[in-house]
Order: C-alpha cells, then sequence, then structure tokens
C-alpha cells in the first residue's frame, strides 16, 4: 500500500522547529513505512532537502506560507499524482480534505484531528459537511475533539475515533532510573533547585496555560515545603525581544513568590525530557478547553504524578486512571494548592501513581501503539 | 551613491547613524522640526501587543502626560538592552551624537548598519536616484521597521521598511494604493521598477511613497483642530470602505473581535489585583485594590452593555461595508497639509473594523490627554465626523459603550505588569486624579446619551 500523509502549512516535518503535529508524523511515519510506502507532504525550510528519504519515509516539500497559498501548492501535487496513492491521510485542514475530494473523487481520503477545526470560525458549514462526507475516517487526539465534531455535525457519528497520541519511552525515562536521576542531579543542582520537591510545569506562557494561577498556588505549598520549588519550562522570560503583557505580569508574580519560580526560557524539543526527569509532581495548568495537551503522556513516561485540568481532552488520560488527579475548578490556585499538597504529604501514594503512570505509558500511550492503531484504519481492520 | 557626499539631517535629541563608507556631510540640528513620524519608534503594533484598547501612549504627540519621566509608555520599552548596549560602544561605523535636550522620550533615530545598507539595495529598485539619507523614525522591536527621508531627483520621497509579516503588509499596501486611487489624502505608493509597489530585499519588505511637504500638527488649543481631524479622518473612513485586499494578502480584521478584547481588558484587570495583593507594601497598591471594584464593575457592564447592543447586527454588515480603522490614528498621523486638509500617514497598521473605533480612539485619548471630558471637545468632535460619515443612533451607542470601557484605567496601570515598581507615590496621585476625571467621564457619556441598563 502506499499512502501519502500531509502536514499543516506551518511547521515542517521533521519537527526542526517545533510543532505537535509535527512531532507526530515524525513519529509515527517511519513505523508505518516499515509495512507500507509513505511519502510525507509537508514545508520547505532552509535546514531541509525539498526531497529526500529518511527512516524509510520520502519527504515532499513545498513552500508553506499562508494556508490559501499552501493548499494550491498541496493540490497542485495531488491533481498529479494523488491518483497514485492508495490512502491520502490529512492532517487537521478539514478544508484541505473537502478541495482534495474534489480533485480525487475517488481516492480514500483520511483526516486527523488535533484541534477543533471544525468550529464555526475555522469552517463554514458546508465546506464542513463536504469534507465529513468525503473523509473515510476522521481520527481524533481525544473524545473531547471527537465529540465535538458531532455535536455540530451529527453525520460525523460513526465516522470518527480516537487515537491517542504517544510518547517516546526510551527519551522519557521513569524518574527512579539511575540515567533519570543522574540527569535530575545535574540541573538541581546547575539550577540551585535545592533538595525540596520540584513541581513542574511544561507549556508556552499564555493565559489559556494558566502558570499565572499555579504561581498564584504556591502559598499553602511554600508552607509546608518551604524547600520546594515550581519551575515552568518552555517559554519566553526574558525575552530579548518584547514579551507579552501575560508573561510580564506572571514575571511580576514570581518575582513575589513564597517559593523558588525557576523559569527556563525556551528549551529546545530534544533537551524537554531532561526537565522532566528533575520533576517530582507534574502540573497541566490549562484553563481552556485544551484537545488533549501530549506533556500528559511525557510526565506519565516520565513516571511523574500527574495533576491536570477538567478541560477538554486532558482529563481523558487522567481521570480514573490512578496516575495523577484532576482539578475540577482550574481557575482556582487553592484548587491547585490542595491536589499538589495531596501528592505531595503522602508519598506511597505518589510512588504507586507515578509506577502507573509509566505502566500506562509503556501499555497504551507508546509510539508503536499510535501507529499500529494508523495502519489499522489505513488497512480497514 | 557611493561617490556622492550623504546628507544626514539630524533631529533634535536624535543619535545619528553615519554609513561607513560614505563622506558625510551633517546638516542642521533639526531643530523643532520634528518630522511627522518621529514618534514611530516605541509605539506598540496594535495586531499584537496585547494591549486591549488598542491605544498607544506615543499618540499623545506632545500633550503633556501626566507622569512624563516614569511613564514607561512613553519609550519604547522592550528595547533590547544589548542591542543598544553593543550599539554604544560597538562599531567604529557608528557614531552618537548626544542628545540636543534631555529628552528621554525622544527615540534614538538610528539604525544598523546593516539596515541602512539593506535600505539602501532596496532603493535601487525604483527608478531614481537618492542623494540623502535621513532616518525619520525606526522601530527596533521585531526585526526592525524604519522610514527614512530620503532626497530623490523625483523629489523628497519616504522609503519605508515594513516590520510586520508579508501578508499583512501585503493588505496595508493594497488599502493604501485603494485609498490613493479614490482620492484620500493619503501619500502616493510610487511602483518599483518592477512595477510593484513594494521590492523585497532579504526577505524584508520596502515601500516609497511620495513625501507630504508641509504637515504640521492640528492646532491643539481648541476643539477646531480636534474637529479637522475628525473629519479627515471620516473622509478617511468613506473612502476606504469596499477595499479588497489583493490574492495572497492576509485578511485582516477586527469587526468581530471587540468582545474579546473587552474580556481581555477585564481579565488584565483581574492581574493588576493579584499583583496589588502580591506588592501590597507599595503605596499604590492599597489604593489601586480600592479603586479596581469600580472599574471591573465598569468593564463587565461594558461586556454586558455591548453583548446587549446593536454590534452583532453591525458587524454582520461586513468588512468592506465598513471599510478600514486606521488603529493608530491620533494627532501625529493625521496632520494637516498645504491644502489646510488632514493628510493621514503611516497606514500599516489598517484593518477592517468598526471604523468609528479610531474616532472612539482619537476622542477618549485626546481627552485623557487634557485630564478633562469636555463635553464641548466631544461633541464638536463627534459631529464634524458625523458630517462626513453619518454615524446612526445604533452604532452612536457602540461607540458610547467602547468608551464607557475603563480604558483609561487599564492604561494608567498596565505598565504595572511590567514593572511592579511602578506602584510608587506617583501612581497614587495619578489615580486620585483619574477617579475625578472619571466622574467627569460619566456625566460626559451620560449626556451624550449612552444608554446604561441599571
Amino acid at each position: 500500500m502506499r499512502s501519502l500523509m500531509i502536514c499543516t502549512e506551518k511547521l515542517p516535518v521533521p519537527p526542526v522547529r517545533g510543532g505537535a503535529i509535527q512531532t507526530y508524523i515524525q513519529a509515527v511515519a517511519p513505523r508505518l513505512a516499515r509495512h507500507h510506502q509513505v511519502v510525507v507532504l509537508g514545508v520547505t525550510d532552509p535546514q531541509l532537502p525539498d526531497r529526500e528519504v529518511r527512516d524509510g519515509v520520502e519527504y515532499w516539500r513545498v513552500p508553506g506560507g499562508p494556508f490559501p497559498q499552501y493548499q494550491q501548492r498541496v493540490l497542485r501535487v495531488l491533481s498529479k499524482v494523488g491518483s497514485t496513492f492508495d490512502v491520502i491521510h490529512l492532517f487537521n485542514r478539514p478544508r484541505l480534505l473537502a478541495q482534495a475530494a474534489r480533485v480525487l473523487p475517488e481516492s480514500r481520503l483520511i483526516l486527523s484531528l488535533h484541534n477543533e477545526m471544525f468550529r464555526p470560525e475555522k469552517i463554514s458549514p458546508e465546506e464542513a459537511r463536504e469534507a465529513i462526507a468525503a473523509a473515510e475516517r476522521i481520527v481524533t487526539v481525544s473524545d473531547f475533539i471527537g465529540q465535538g465534531v458531532e455535536a455540530l455535525y451529527p453525520e460525523a457519528k460513526g465516522k470518527w475515533q480516537t487515537i491517542y497520541s504517544g510518547v517516546d519511552l526510551n527519551r522519557f525515562l521513569p524518574i527512579w532510573t539511575p540515567e533519570a536521576r543522574r540527569i535530575r542531579q545535574r540541573l538541581r543542582s546547575e539550577h540551585g533547585l535545592g533538595r525540596g520537591p520540584v513541581l513542574l510545569y511544561v507549556g508556552r506562557l499564555s493565559p489559556k496555560k494558566g502558570a499565572d494561577i499555579l504561581v498564584r498556588a504556591m502559598g499553602p505549598i511554600a508552607r509546608r515545603y518551604p524547600e520546594a520549588s515550581l519551575v515552568l519550562v518552555g517559554s519566553k522570560w526574558y525575552g530579548e525581544d518584547r514579551i507579552s503583557d501575560y508573561v510580564a505580569y506572571v514575571r511580576a508574580l514570581a518575582a513575589r513568590a513564597p517559593l523558588k519560580v525557576h523559569t527556563t526560557g525556551y528549551v529546545p524539543a530534544d533537551q524537554v525530557h531532561e526537565w522532566f526527569a528533575a520533576g517530582d509532581v507534574f502540573i497541566c495548568a490549562s484553563q481552556w478547553e485544551e484537545p488533549l495537551a501530549r506533556v500528559h503522556y511525557e510526565a506519565m513516561a516520565a513516571g511523574l504524578p500527574i495533576v491536570t485540568t477538567a478541560r477538554g481532552g486532558n482529563p481523558e488520560v487522567v481521570r480514573g486512571l490512578g496516575n495523577g488527579l484532576v482539578v475540577e475548578k482550574p481557575e482556582s490556585p487553592e484548587a491547585f494548592a490542595q491536589a499538589i499538597l495531596k501528592l505531595l504529604s503522602d508519598s506511597e501514594a505518589r510512588v504507586r501513581i507515578s509506577r502507573r503512570g509509566r505502566e500506562l505509558a509503556e501499555a497504551h500511550f507508546s509510539w508503536d501503539r499510535v501507529a499500529s492503531e494508523i495502519r489499522a484504519v489505513w488497512e480497514r481492520r | 551613491m557611493k561617490n556622492s557626499p550623504v546628507i544626514i539631517y539630524v533631529p533634535a535629541g536624535a543619535g545619528v547613524y553615519v554609513p561607513a563608507s560614505s563622506s558625510v556631510q551633517i546638516i542642521g540640528s533639526g531643530g523643532d522640526e520634528a518630522l511627522p513620524q518621529a514618534e514611530l519608534a516605541g509605539r506598540r503594533d496594535p495586531d499584537e501587543s496585547g494591549d486591549a484598547s488598542g491605544e498607544r501612549s506615543g499618540e499623545s504627540g506632545d500633550v503633556p502626560r501626566k507622569r512624563p519621566a516614569e511613564r514607561k509608555g512613553d519609550r519604547p520599552r522592550l528595547r533590547p538592552v544589548v542591542r543598544q548596549g553593543a550599539a554604544r560602544s560597538g562599531s567604529p561605523a557608528r557614531r552618537w551624537v548626544p542628545p540636543a535636550r534631555e529628552e528621554q522620550s525622544f527615540p534614538d533615530l538610528t539604525v544598523p548598519p546593516e539596515i541602512q545598507a539593506l535600505a539602501e539595495r532596496a532603493a535601487k529598485a525604483w527608478d531614481m536616484k537618492v542623494s540623502g539619507w535621513t532616518v525619520a523614525a525606526t522601530k527596533p522591536e521585531k526585526g526592525w521597521g524604519a522610514i527614512w527621508r530620503i532626497e530623490t531627483n523625483r523629489g523628497p520621497r519616504s522609503l519605508k521598511l515594513l516590520h510586520r509579516p508579508f501578508e499583512r503588509n501585503l493588505f496595508s499596501i493594497g488599502a493604501q494604493d485603494y485609498l490613493v486611487k479614490r482620492k484620500a489624502r493619503v501619500a502616493p505608493l510610487v511602483p518599483a521598477r518592477d512595477g510593484l509597489l513594494y521590492t523585497v530585499v532579504d526577505g524584508r519588505m520596502f515601500i516609497v511613497t511620495e513625501w507630504i511637504e508641509g504637515l504640521h500638527p492640528a492646532p491643539k488649543d481648541t476643539p477646531d483642530g480636534a474637529a479637522l481631524l475628525c473629519n479627515g479622518l471620516a473622509e478617511f473612513h468613506r473612502k476606504s470602505q469596499g477595499y479588497q485586499p489583493p490574492p495572497g494578502a492576509a485578511h485582516s480584521s477586527r469587526l468581530h473581535r471587540w468582545p474579546r478584547v473587552y474580556r481581555k481588558l477585564r481579565n488584565k484587570l483581574d492581574w493588576f489585583e493579584h499583583l496589588a495583593r502580591a506588592y501590597r507594601d507599595m503605596p499604590a497598591s492599597p489604593v489601586l485594590l480600592e479603586v479596581l471594584p469600580r472599574f471591573k464593575a465598569q468593564a463587565d457592564e461594558a461586556i454586558r452593555m455591548l453583548e446587549a447592543s446593536a454590534y452583532q447586527k453591525l458587524v454582520a454588515r461586513g468588512d468592506q461595508a465598513w471599510g478600514l480603522a486606521h488603529q493608530d490614528y491620533g494627532w501625529s498621523n493625521g496632520q494637516v497639509g498645504p491644502d489646510g486638509k488632514i493628510w493621514i500617514i503611516d497606514l500599516d497598521g489598517v484593518a477592517f473594523d468598526l471604523a468609528f473605533r479610531d474616532l472612539r480612539k482619537l476622542i477618549t485619548g485626546t481627552m485623557d490627554d487634557r485630564g478633562d471630558w469636555d463635553l464641548t471637545w466631544m461633541k464638536a468632535m463627534i459631529k464634524a465626523y458625523h458630517e462626513v460619515n453619518p454615524i446612526e443612533p445604533e452604532a452612536m451607542q457602540v461607540m458610547l459603550i467602547d468608551m464607557f470601557l475603563p480604558n483609561e484605567f487599564y492604561k494608567l496601570v498596565k505598565d504595572v505588569l511590567y514593572d511592579p515598581n511602578m506602584l510608587d507615590g506617583a501612581l497614587v496621585a495619578a489615580l486620585q486624579r483619574l477617579l475625578i476625571t472619571d466622574e467627569r467621564k460619566q456625566q460626559a457619556l451620560r449626556e451624550l446619551g449612552l444608554k446604561r441598563r441599571r
């Protein structure tokens, strides 16, 4: 079988500039290529050749730019060679799928949805219906995303299925392994994190992600664990250019926090796992209806107990699974403090939750599992 | 250009970049004849600033600020310290002329040598001979934007390095061209040799326009000057109606964004509260905590009023019906030309919007700067606008709601996010003044017919 995976216009695959979808495709494409001929169509990048074969996957790259231009370029490719593929798997662009169906009415089109791309502000009802009708399957990253489509367009019922994303189990090592411990020691001493528990947040600093709420939750934690520290990994902090009002705000809060708040600034994608090794509790403070943040899988693989929020798809991989706690009132700093203290104060439970997280990651959230589920969709099994 | 002398005009208080390769002649000190766009530096981008009201403090021109020296907003806030340091101690190609007078807020009108070189290469795309270069405005953030006044064999022109993304610039260039064709008073774009209205050098986009000579600010001492500005604005809005962005341009519209902008401002009032609590030992924190409920209630009410208003009905008419708002209109981007009419410059932030948003910002900005909400002024401004581009009653309500939003309070306090040390005695005094003017504002809005539903 010959399959074409079509990436979004934003960033190149492999993810030399980051990107969740790009990371996802890079992880699954080589695994799928063991069974099928796989071509990935995406955008060009100065760091990457316009065509290459790597890890058994063929990459075709066309210039990116704004979506309409990218769409035209992709459609040109499809009209030329689209019919030579058995399956065309498009990522996160239902509008592109609707257009592709016009060029290739006979082809099998599969749509992966990583965000709420069927929301009215993203796609007109006509195009949405056309895309749903043309898609053979719609693969979603969480039930939240699938249910969202179905709520808007009941005809999607029975067409969508969730394939939860995955994590690199060899990179994200559990905190109890010797290697993770070494990294942990190094980072802690490098950044003066002391002996207290490290509360880990990984993500952009934006109001949607709720780092401010977390900083404001530190009061009760500092009273019980004065040596604890909060580590914010990810976003621009002391930017060379201007920072946003929000980052300024969080920075001002952090300066008065009752415990150490360490911010790392941007950490390259291939180094983020080290911070997971240094943590004791992982916190996702998302305030918005998030599709399902991949950091949950990474935290599980690292064996970190999770505190997440009842928003979007996030609770789907935590609630009732014994790998962490779900904060039902994400806007409340007190609720976060309570959940974090609960985990910190019971070391036995914490160990149990840690092990459970890693178990779940190994059993359900490996890239092998993701790839095999996609393969089943391709093969109509 | 290599062998011809470079003439450099030095605006007051400016540091001067001297190209390494050229022979250089410096003329004049610039004196008081500051160039019209000179306040561009330090402005924030209405699209990306996150500034909920969309207003920039630079807009106030030379109206005295309440707390001039301390106001961070008057300076290019996040100018990279690194760059500045490097520039001062840096390469021999640079020379810094010390400021002629102490004026902290005046931008350093220099560009790095590589930007100057880029501009000189870009200028070659036009059929003109450049004999003199003057840096008229700079925007060091976001990888540099700048404006040069260039002396050419075809008269004085303006060369502008745009700092926004390519597709966004296409939108604004298309808009400016559309306005020129409809005989609006904006600077005509000069096509490059290849016929395009812009050129791209090393991925950076440049435009050339004719330089409008003899622009001067509208008189500020009577409502007449303000009315003139409103007149010109209304004409600009009218003529911008029907604009269709060219293919490939970003579609830049703020028409549907108002509710989001209101909510963002409201959220930031919560941030103020959290910071005032975290910094409760600072002089202004208690006062801030005391007045916040008043302004939060105003923001909440504005949100409710907008929801209940004709806003949705109005925006449903669509982008083309409303035309473009300048988004940064004020006493410096609208100036009186030799014909006695208002000319509008600096169009790169234009976006579709309920166009009267510009009028709202001009009115509230002017009132805020005057420190008083003078009904005579407000009425004169609205009338002058209305005569050229009528505002129907429902739209008028929406504009009044937009005025009701506590924009001035927000602007006064927002710099605290960047520097909590600004929760100082000066802020206490400024808040006390604001409370007084806010009473006057409420009164003025009532008299203008704002319908509150309490």
